[in-house]
C-alpha cells in the first residue's frame, strides 16, 4: 500500500535500503534501482512534504529521511570509491559498512559522486521552506554572502545525476555526520553533515513551477505592480519602476548570437544620509524580494571591493564562494551609496572587473592554481546610483530618477514598507515568474514594420547627430521584447514595439535634460 | 616470488603465480630478455606504417637494424645511470614480445620487477662481454670495477607509451593496472622518506629478519622466525637500519581542455620515488605512466576495522613534462642544461610535439578534421563569417581581424651567442574608426572569446590590474568616479581596447613601446626591467565629434597621434552610412536574429566558436611559412605600385607614399594568409589578398578628402600632402606679412589670421595657421609674445 511505503520511506530509509538489496544485489544497478524506487515512493508534492526539511532538523537525527533544496556549490571533490557489497551479501555505500574482511575483491566497489552544497543564496522568504533560524556554520567561506547563516552539507550521490555548479537541486537522501571527502586519511578529520543521496530532483530557475502566459493575468496586475513598485520604493517614480521590472525580468536567451539580459542603472538614487540609523539596503532590494523569487543585493563599498571575494576562487583545493556565485535567474541589485573615495586595491579591481565581465557576456571566471575556467550565469543587473551614471560599471540602459514624493525615505526597512495583500503578492509573483520563462516570437507584419520604420527614422534624421543607428535598433528590439513578457503577450506586436520606442525616447530625454 | 602449485587453467604451463594473475614469470622474464636483445627499429617503423601513423626515417638502412635497447644499456653504464626508459608500443611492435604488452599493462606489480631484474642481469651479462672483447674502459681492473658497479646499483625500467586518459574516466576496475593521464600540477610536498625496507630485531633472542614492502603494507612478523625462540609480539623496528626511498606526494589537476563544459577540475595524487622526485614543479603540466591504486582507509574513527571508502592515487613510473595539447610550455623558462628527467632510453629525442601526442588517437582526429577543414575551397570566407555570425557585412574587416588572429611569424637574427640582435614582430595590430552605434564593440567581443589569452578593456574602464585605482569625486560634476591604472597586456594573445581614444596619456605611451618593440620597460622599486609583451592589439576609436566628419581629415577626426596610428597594420573607417536599400538589409538581417526566437542565419554555414578557436591555436603552433621566390617578387612589385599610388606624372612635387612600414605589413599579413590554408609557403595568392585588404583599408582611412587622392603622408605625418602645400603657401605669406608694415612692431596674431584670409581663396584654418608659426618660430625666423588674444608675431633675422 502506497501509504505505508511512505511512511517505512520516512521513518526507516536504511530498512528500506537493505530491503531492496536483499531483493536484488546486483550492486551495477543497484543504485539506479533505489532512485527509481524512492522517487516514485515520493512521486506527488504531498508526499514529498511528508519528509522534514533539512532545515527542521539537528544533528541528533543520525540517518534520518531529509529533503534539501540547495545550490550546488563546489564540485571539485574527485569521485568516491566505495565499497557497495559485503560479505553475506550485504549492502554498501549511503553510510553502511560492516566488519571488514581481509581481501577485496574490486567488483565489489562502485564510485560516488561527492560535491558541496548550500542552501539556496538570494532565495526570498515566501518561497523557501519554513524553517529554524540556519546557523553559522564553520565553512562560511562556502557561501555567496560572507557570514551569513546558511545550511551546508557534503552530498553524496550514488546513482548518475550529473550536476554544476549554481545548480538548484532538491536532493533527498540519509542524514549521516562523517570526514570530508578530502580529510579521509587525517588521524582525527573534523565531521560535517553528509547527506546520501536516494534519489533527487531539478528545481525550476523560477522555483515555484510557472505557466507562461500566465492565466490569471490582466492588465490592470501590470499597473498596480508597477505602481506598488514605484510609490513603496522609487519616490512614485512610475517610468524608473518600469524600467526596473524589464530589467528584473530580463535573462540570457541565446548565447550564440548572444542575446544577454539588458542591464540597467537607476542613477541619481540618493545615497543613504552617513548618520542614518536604518540600515543601508535600498528598501527596492525588499520590495523586489516580495516579488521574484531569487533577490540578491550586493552593498558596494571600499571595504566590500576590497576584502571580500566576488568570483570563486579555489584555494587548497577547497573551492571559496564569492558574491556572484549565484543561481540561474537571480536578480542582483549593486548599490553603490557605501562607496566614498578612497584606494580600490588589486583584489578590489580584480572583483569589479569579474562584475562587469558578468554583466557584459554572462560568464563568470572561477580562479583555480595555475588555470581559470569560465561558467556560464544568467543574472540580471540593476546598480543604483547617487551620480548621473555608475562610478564603476556600464550598463545597457540609464534612467535618472526622478522622484515624484518629497522627502521620500528609500531606505525604510521591511517593516516600514506598507504590506500589500496576498492575493495581489500572489498575481505579481505569477506574473514575473511567467515572465522568466516566457518566449515570445515576432509575426511578419511587426517584423516589416519595424523593417520600415528603421529606414524611415534614418532617413528623416534632422541632424547628422541624431541618426538611430544599429545598436538602437537592437537596444529597442531588447526592450519591446521585454515589454511583450511583461504583458503575457504571445508576440510583439505594433502597439508594443510603438511603446517600446517611446520608453527609449523618454530615457533619453531624460539623461539629454540633465 | 613462484609459490603457489599450477592451478586450473587452458593454457598449458601457465603458472597462477599470485593468486588473480596469470602471469608465468619465468616466461616473462624471458620474452623480455629476447626483446632486449633482439629489438631493432624497423620493427617500430612497420607497425607504425601498418596503422597509418608517421613513421621514423633512417638516414640508412643500417638505422633500422641497430640492436637498440643493447645500444642503450652500454650508454647506461657509461652514464652511471640506472633507469631504463621504455616506451611500451616497441614490445607490442616486435612479435615475440606482443604478449609482454598487455601482461604489463594488466599485472605492472608483478611483470615491472621482473623486468628490472632482467634490466640487471643483462647490463652485467653485456658488461661482461665487453670487457672479455676488451672494450675500451672495460679493460681488466676497470671492467672489475664496473661490474662491482652494476652488482651494488639497483635498476629500473620506467614504461610509457599508453595512451593518456581524462583522469575522469578512472574507475575501481582500473585499480592495479597500468595507466596514464595528463593534467597540471598544482602541488607537490617536500620529500618524504618512504619505507621500502623494514629492518626488525627480536628482543628475546636479537634474531634480525628484514621485511619488504608489498603492494604499499609491510607485515610486520607477529612472532620471532627463529624456530628456537618463537615468541610472539617480540619483533621491534630498528629504524636506522631500514631502507627508505624518497616520496612525494604530487597533486595533478585536470587541464582546462579535459574539463567538460560548465564543470570544475577534479584533482588526483601522484606517489613519485627516488629519480622522479623534485622533477616536475607546481604549474608544469605532465602525462605520467604509473599504477592506479585504491587503499581502504577508515571512516569512522571509533571503529578501526571498519573501512568501507577508497583513497586512489596513482604510483608513477615514467614522467613526461609538457604534453598539453598545442601549446607546450615556454623552453626558455625550464632550467639551463635541460629538464633533470632521469633515465636513458626511448624518448629522449623526441620534442613535445611528436612522439606521445602522435599516438593520441583523439588528438590524431582532432588533426586530421581540422587539416581537412584547411582544404576546402572557401575556407577564408567561412572563417572569417564565423568569426562574428551576428554582425552584418563587415567583411573585410572581418578578414583583416581573422589575419590579425593567426599572425605573422616572429623572427630574430641571432647574432653570436644567439637570442640578441633585433626582433621583428609577427604581430598585426587593427584599428578600428568610426561611427558610434555601429557594432564595433560587438566585433571586439567576438575576437575576445576566440582569441582565449586575450583581454578586453576598455580605454576609460575599472580594467587595469597590477596597480591600484582610485575613487574620487569629480569637482565638477560632483560625481564619484573610478580613476583607473594601466593597460592588462597578455604575452602571446589579443589585446582588445575599446573606446581607445578615451585611453590617458600614461597608458598611450605604454602602447608605443608594446607596439613596436613587443617589450614594457618596468622601473619600479629599484628594479629597471623589460619584460615580453608580444601581443597584438585590436583596437575601437571613436570619432572626436559625435559622429565622423567625411570632409575633414582622419587624423582630425581621432584624436590620437599620428605616430601612434601609424603603428597600426591595418586602419579600418566603419561609418554608418543612411541608405536605404542598405538600412532595409540591415534591419531585416537584425529584426531576424534578435526576435526571431530561433535565430535565423542566412547561410548555415558557419564554424562554431569552439572549432574556429581550435583551428586558429593548430596554425599558430605548427604552421610557419616562409616566403616564396615568386611571393617575394609579388611583394616587391606590389610595394612599388602603392608607393606610385595616386602618383600624378604630371605633378611637379614630389609626394611622400608608402614606407618600409607597410611593406612589413604586407609581409605580415601574407604569412598571416599562408597560415589561415595551413601552408608552409607564402605564395601569390597570400601576397595578392593582403595588397588587397591594405588597400581597401588605406583607401578609406588615407584618402585626403581635399584632393581625393591616398596620401600615406597623412597618416605617418599627420599632414597630407595638399596639407602641406597649403601650409607652405601661407609660410611665404606670413613672411610677406611681416616683411612689409609691421616690420619693427609685429603683427597681432587675430590681425595676421585675417589678412590672410582676405588675401586667400580658401578659409584660414586657426590650427593650420598655429602649426605654421610653430615651425617659423622653431626656424628662429619669426618671434611669438603675449599671451592668448594678446599674441604678436615679429620678424627676426634667423
Amino acid at each position: 500500500m502506497v501509504s505505508s511505503l511512505l511512511a517505512d520511506a520516512v521513518a526507516d530509509p536504511t530498512a528500506v535500503l537493505l530491503d531492496l538489496f536483499a531483493a536484488n544485489d546486483d550492486i551495477q544497478a543497484f543504485s539506479a534501482r533505489v532512485a527509481a524506487h524512492f522517487s516514485a515512493v515520493f512521486s506527488s508534492d504531498a508526499a514529498l512534504a511528508e519528509i522534514p526539511a533539512l532545515d527542521a532538523l539537528d544533528a541528533r537525527h543520525d540517518r534520518a529521511l531529509v529533503r534539501f533544496r540547495a545550490m550546488v556549490q563546489d564540485t571539485s571533490p574527485s569521485p568516491e570509491i566505495y565499497r557497495a557489497r559485503w560479505p553475506g551479501p550485504r549492502c554498501g555505500g549511503w553510510g553502511l559498512a560492516d566488519a571488514s574482511p581481509h581481501d577485496i575483491s574490486y567488483d565489489d566497489l562502485r564510485e560516488s559522486t561527492v560535491f558541496w552544497a548550500v542552501s539556496v543564496p538570494a532565495q526570498s522568504p515566501w518561497c523557501a521552506d519554513p524553517s529554524s533560524a540556519p546557523h553559522n556554520t564553520p565553512h562560511s567561506h562556502k557561501f555567496p554572502v560572507p557570514h551569513h547563516p546558511h545550511h551546508a552539507v557534503q552530498v553524496k550521490v550514488y546513482h548518475n545525476y550529473p550536476v554544476k555548479p549554481t545548480e538548484l537541486h532538491t536532493f533527498v537522501g540519509i542524514l549521516t555526520s562523517e570526514p570530508l571527502h578530502a580529510d579521509l586519511d587525517l588521524d582525527s578529520p573534523a565531521l560535517v553533515p553528509t547527506l546520501h543521496v536516494l534519489f533527487s530532483l531539478p528545481t525550476p530557475t523560477t522555483i515555484v513551477p510557472r505557466v507562461y502566459p500566465d492565466p490569471a493575468f490582466t492588465k490592470n496586475t501590470r499597473d498596480e505592480l508597477i505602481t506598488w513598485i514605484a510609490d513603496a520604493s522609487l519616490a512614485g517614480d512610475q517610468d524608473a519602476a518600469e524600467w526596473v521590472l524589464l530589467a528584473a525580468i530580463a535573462r540570457v536567451q541565446s548565447r550564440s548570437p548572444p542575446i544577454l539580459p539588458l542591464t540597467l542603472t537607476v542613477s541619481c538614487f540618493p545615497s543613504p544620509s552617513p548618520t542614518a540609523t536604518s540600515t543601508s539596503t535600498p528598501a527596492l532590494s525588499h520590495i523586489l524580494t516580495q516579488i521574484f523569487p531569487l533577490v540578491t543585493t550586493l552593498p558596494l563599498s571600499l571595504s566590500t571591493l576590497n576584502t571580500t571575494s566576488f568570483a570563486p576562487e579555489s584555494k587548497n583545493e577547497d573551492l571559496h564562494s564569492g558574491w556572484l556565485q549565484l543561481p540561474r535567474g537571480t536578480v542582483c541589485v549593486v548599490t553603490e551609496g557605501g562607496v566614498s573615495e578612497g584606494n580600490v586595491s588589486e583584489r578590489g579591481l580584480n572583483n569589479l572587473r569579474a562584475t562587469q565581465e558578468m554583466m557584459n557576456a554572462q560568464t563568470l571566471q572561477y580562479v583555480f592554481p595555475y588555470s581559470a575556467f569560465a561558467f556560464d550565469t544568467d543574472v540580471a543587473f540593476v546598480i543604483l546610483s547617487e551620480g548621473t551614471k555608475s562610478a564603476f560599471f556600464h550598463a545597457s540602459a540609464n534612467i535618472p530618477l526622478r522622484p515624484a514624493i518629497p522627502d521620500f525615505d528609500f531606505y525604510k526597512t521591511p517593516e516600514g514598507v506598507a504590506p500589500k495583500a496576498e492575493d495581489a503578492l500572489a498575481s505579481f509573483r505569477a506574473l514575473v515568474g511567467a515572465a522568466k520563462i516566457g518566449s515570445v516570437t515576432v509575426n511578419d507584419q511587426t517584423a516589416q514594420f519595424i523593417q520600415e520604420d528603421f529606414v524611415q527614422e534614418r532617413k528623416a534624421a534632422p541632424a547628422q547627430d541624431e541618426v538611430l543607428t544599429q545598436d538602437h535598433l537592437i537596444q529597442r528590439m531588447m526592450i519591446a521584447r521585454l515589454l511583450a513578457l511583461s504583458m503575457q503577450e504571445p508576440e510583439i506586436t505594433v502597439p508594443i514595439w510603438k511603446k517600446a520606442k517611446e520608453m527609449e525616447t523618454t530615457r533619453r530625454a531624460r539623461i539629454l535634460s540633465q | 616470488m613462484l609459490s603457489a602449485p599450477a592451478a586450473q587453467s587452458d593454457e598449458p604451463d601457465e603458472i597462477r603465480a599470485i593468486w588473480g594473475t596469470t602471469v608465468n614469470l619465468a616466461e616473462t622474464m624471458k620474452l623480455f630478455r629476447e626483446f632486449l636483445k633482439g629489438f631493432k627499429p624497423k620493427y617500430r617503423a612497420a607497425h607504425d606504417r601498418e596503422l597509418g601513423l608517421q613513421t621514423r626515417v633512417f638516414s640508412s638502412p643500417e638505422e633500422g637494424e641497430v640492436a637498440l635497447y643493447e645500444t642503450y644499456l652500454r650508454r647506461m653504464r657509461q652514464m652511471g645511470d640506472t633507469n631504463l626508459n621504455l616506451d611500451m608500443i616497441n614490445l607490442q611492435a616486435y612479435p615475440p614480445s606482443r604478449k609482454l604488452h598487455s601482461q604489463l599493462y594488466k599485472y605492472p606489480q608483478e611483470v615491472i620487477p621482473a623486468m628490472d631484474q632482467v634490466l640487471k642481469d643483462l647490463m652485467l651479462e653485456i658488461a661482461d662481454l665487453d670487457q672479455q672483447m676488451g672494450v675500451e674502459g672495460m679493460e681488466g681492473e676497470d671492467g672489475e670495477a664496473e661490474i662491482a658497479d652494476i652488482l651494488g646499483r639497483v635498476y629500473k625500467v620506467r614504461p610509457f607509451g599508453l595512451t593518456p586518459v581524462n583522469m575522469r574516466e578512472l574507475n575501481p576496475t582500473d585499480t592495479d593496472k597500468l595507466v596514464a593521464i595528463k593534467g597540471l600540477v598544482i602541488r607537490a610536498t617536500p620529500v618524504i622518506p618512504d619505507m621500502k625496507v623494514a629492518f626488525f630485531r627480536c628482543l628475546t633472542c636479537s634474531h634480525t629478519v628484514q621485511v619488504e614492502i608489498d603492494r604499499g603494507k609491510i607485515e610486520e612478523p607477529a612472532r620471532c622466525p627463529r624456530d628456537v625462540c618463537a615468541s610472539v609480539g617480540t619483533m621491534s623496528l630498528v629504524h636506522n637500519r631500514c631502507e627508505f626511498a624518497d616520496r612525494q606526494v604530487i597533486r595533478l589537476q585536470e587541464t582546462p581542455d579535459a574539463v567538460p563544459d560548465g564543470q570544475t577540475p577534479h584533482t588526483v595524487s601522484l606517489s613519485v620515488y627516488d629519480e622522479l622526485v623534485d622533477v616536475s614543479k607546481p604549474g608544469d603540466r605532465m602525462i605520467v605512466c604509473g599504477i592506479f591504486r585504491s587503499v581502504p582507509v577508515r571512516v569512522n574513527p571509533r571503529q578501526r576495522t571498519l573501512k568501507s571508502l577508497f583513497k586512489t592515487y596513482l604510483d608513477v613510473v615514467h614522467v613526461k613534462l609538457g604534453g598539453g595539447g598545442t601549446l607546450g610550455f615556454d623552453r626558455t623558462t625550464r632550467p639551463a642544461g635541460g629538464d633533470r628527467l632521469p633515465g636513458v632510453g626511448d624518448g629522449a629525442e623526441e620534442d613535445d610535439e611528436s612522439g606521445a601526442e602522435g599516438r593520441m588517437t583523439r588528438k590524431a582526429e582532432l588533426e586530421a578534421k581540422l587539416l581537412e577543414l584547411s582544404r576546402r575551397p572557401g575556407i577564408y570566407d567561412l572563417l572569417s563569417r564565423s568569426l562574428a555570425p551576428s554582425i552584418w557585412e563587415m567583411e573585410d574587416v572581418k578578414k583583416g581581424i581573422l589575419l590579425q588572429l593567426f599572425g605573422g611569424t616572429n623572427k630574430s637574427i641571432a647574432r653570436g651567442g644567439g637570442g640578441g640582435g633585433p626582433r621583428y614582430r609577427g604581430d598585426i595590430n587593427v584599428l578600428l574608426v568610426g561611427d558610434p552605434g555601429t557594432s564595433k564593440s560587438q566585433i571586439l567581443g567576438y575576437v575576445h572569446k576566440i582569441a582565449p589569452r586575450g583581454v578586453y578593456t576598455s580605454g576609460k574602464g575599472s580594467s587595469a590590474v597590477g596597480l591600484t585605482a582610485y575613487v574620487t569625486r569629480d569637482p565638477d560634476s560632483k560625481q564619484l568616479v573610478l580613476e583607473s591604472g594601466a593597460l592588462v597586456l597578455s604575452d602571446g594573445g589579443v589585446c582588445c581596447i575599446d573606446e581607445f581614444d578615451k585611453m590617458s596619456d600614461a597608458t598611450r605611451s605604454v602602447l608605443h613601446e608594446v607596439m613596436e618593440q613587443q617589450t614594457v620597460s618596468i622601473a619600479k622599486a629599484g628594479i629597471i626591467t623589460t619584460l615580453n609583451a608580444r601581443t597584438s592589439i585590436l583596437a575601437a576609436a571613436n570619432p572626436v565629434g559625435s559622429k565622423y566628419d567625411v570632409n575633414m581629415p582622419i587624423t582630425r577626426n581621432i584624436d590620437l597621434p599620428p605616430t601612434l596610428i601609424s603603428r597600426f597594420d591595418l586602419l579600418y573607417l566603419v561609418l554608418d552610412r543612411v541608405e536605404e536599400a542598405h538600412d532595409r538589409k540591415l534591419a531585416q538581417h537584425l529584426v531576424g536574429l534578435y526576435l526571431e526566437d530561433s535565430p535565423v542565419r542566412e547561410t548555415e554555414d558557419i564554424l562554431p566558436l569552439q572549432e574556429l578557436s581550435a583551428y586558429i591555436d593548430f596554425a599558430r603552433s605548427k604552421i610557419h611559412p616562409v616566403i616564396t621566390e615568386a611571393a617575394g617578387k609579388e611583394l616587391v612589385s606590389s610595394y612599388v605600385e602603392m608607393r606610385n599610388m595616386g602618383d600624378d606624372p604630371r605633378a611637379s612635387e614630389k609626394r611622400i607614399t608608402a614606407t618600409t612600414r607597410q611593406l612589413e605589413s604586407m609581409i605580415r599579413l601574407s604569412e598571416a594568409h599562408a597560415r589561415m590554408r595551413f601552408s608552409e609557403f607564402v605564395g601569390l595568392q597570400d601576397v595578392k589578398e593582403a595588397c588587397r585588404l591594405m588597400r581597401e583599408a588605406i583607401r578609406t582611412s588615407a584618402m585626403d578628402p581635399r584632393t581625393g587622392k591616398i596620401d600615406m603622408g597623412m597618416l605617418n605625418t599627420g599632414t597630407g600632402q595638399g596639407q602641406r602645400k597649403m601650409r607652405d603657401d601661407m609660410r611665404k605669406e606670413v613672411l610677406g606679412l611681416l616683411e612689409g608694415a609691421g616690420r619693427a612692431r609685429g603683427i597681432k596674431w587675430a590681425d595676421a589670421i585675417q589678412r590672410l584670409g582676405e588675401q586667400s581663396s580658401v578659409r584660414v584654418d586657426a590650427s593650420d595657421f598655429t602649426e605654421v608659426m610653430k615651425s617659423l618660430e622653431n626656424e628662429g625666423l619669426v618671434k611669438v609674445v603675449g599671451e592668448r588674444d594678446k599674441r604678436t608675431i615679429r620678424r627676426i633675422e634667423g
